[in-house]
């Protein structure tokens, strides 16, 4: 038995490997002993912290903001919409998405936004392009009057802003894929 | 806080389910009712902060309910909501950062060790252990984390959590392994655990 089959049925049991053999492995094994000696610690951690029980108040709370959300105008939900695009997952082929956005007059810049991205402070409609290459994925997030486009390699990967832009709450956009 | 209806406590999920698709409002929040402890236990650990985690469960939630008509049954309905609470709970810690410190509000309040036992000094001995832990987390990976979460908070089966993952089974043993062996070896100076 290879002590890497013990602490993987340690760390995530299978049945594979008999009991009594296991407790013969450990009895024998001081590298393993020790493995399923901090296993158990962690455990009792793990134990030690569980978080309590949310409470029925708690439920409620999230409850009410759900439903209200629900019955609201997407436009008027709070919190970030994510609308990923997954034709970007498609095979090897670049895909060159055009974003048009139609845009009413705006203020000015605000902050909190990145720097280097593209923003918009026109009257005009605009057609920022945005490249993704095939296997990222795009996002956009829409949240009250602002929306940022990202774009992530890999879905667990860190967020890249592309572009950001405050719009009115009727805007469009348009996406126009390449060849896939 | 309404009652629910008589025998809807008992109603299995996928019936449930079926009301709610017949338009029964009450069964679909009894059915988000019953899943709400694990999720916010779920996300407390991804986030390691509970007011993050009820802003996660709740953001979950509401993707949940918009979209729960793309809900095939081929997974369970509480390995789907998990997935959609934790992927929301990512989402968040990304743009908040996990924060490791405990507010002093959660002393008392979401804090299970100070109703748990009355003794301050046990409850702020729990506190560390948990930023110890919330810290040790903090290293892995967030699919690893989450793979770790789902096995060890939500119970989820090896199936269950690969189905949450997108995930082959073998991948599932290996991150499960993997967190291990790195949480395990995060904590080795931490003491009051032995």
């Amino acid at each position: 038995m290879q002590c890497s089959d013990v602490t993987r049925e340690l760390a995530a049991p299978t049945g594979d490997l008999a009991p009594i053999e296991l407790q013969q492995h450990l009895a024998n094994c001081p590298d393993c002993a020790a493995w399923n000696a901090k296993a158990r610690r962690l455990d009792r951690l793990w134990a030690a912290t569980r978080p309590a029980e949310p409470c029925d108040a708690d439920f409620d709370r999230v409850w009410a903001h759900v439903t209200q959300s629900e019955a609201a105008p997407q436009a008027q939900r709070a919190g970030p919409r994510f609308l990923p695009l997954w034709g970007v997952m498609a095979a090897g082929l670049a895909l060159a998405a055009a974003v048009l956005l139609a845009l009413v007059p705006m203020t000015g810049p605000k902050a909190g936004v990145e720097p280097g991205i593209p923003r918009v402070a026109t009257t005009q409609t605009v057609e920022p392009v945005i490249e993704v290459e095939a296997g990222q994925v795009l996002f956009i997030h829409v949240n009250g009057d602002h929306v940022a486009i990202v774009r992530r390699a890999r879905p667990e990967d860190e967020e890249m802003a592309v572009a950001s832009a405050d719009v009115a709450a009727d805007f469009e956009l348009w996406v126009r894929s390449g060849a896939l | 806080m309404p009652e629910p209806q008589a025998g809807v406590l008992t109603t299995p999920d996928e019936q449930l389910i079926e009301q709610v698709k017949a338009g029964d409002l009450v069964a679909r929040e009894e059915l988000f009712r019953r899943h709400f402890g694990v999720s916010q236990r779920v996300a407390v650990r991804l986030l390691g902060h509970d007011q993050d985690a009820l802003d996660a469960v709740q953001d979950g939630f509401l993707k949940a309910v918009l979209h729960l008509e793309d809900f095939d049954g081929r997974s369970g309905f509480r390995t789907w909501l998990l997935k959609i609470v934790t992927n929301a709970a990512l989402d968040l810690g990304r743009k908040r950062r996990r924060r490791l410190t405990l507010r002093l509000d959660d002393v008392g309040t979401g804090d299970p060790g100070a109703a748990m036992n009355h003794d301050p000094a046990l409850g702020l001995h729990r506190q560390d252990l948990r930023r110890a832990l919330d810290a040790a987390l903090d290293r892995l990976s967030p699919a690893t984390r989450a793979c770790f979460i789902l096995f060890a908070e939500a119970e989820l089966s090896y199936k269950e959590i690969a189905a949450c993952q997108n995930i082959p089974l073998g991948t599932v043993m290996s991150r499960l392994h993997y967190a291990r062996q790195k949480l395990q070896s995060s904590l080795e100076g931490v003491e009051g655990i032995d």
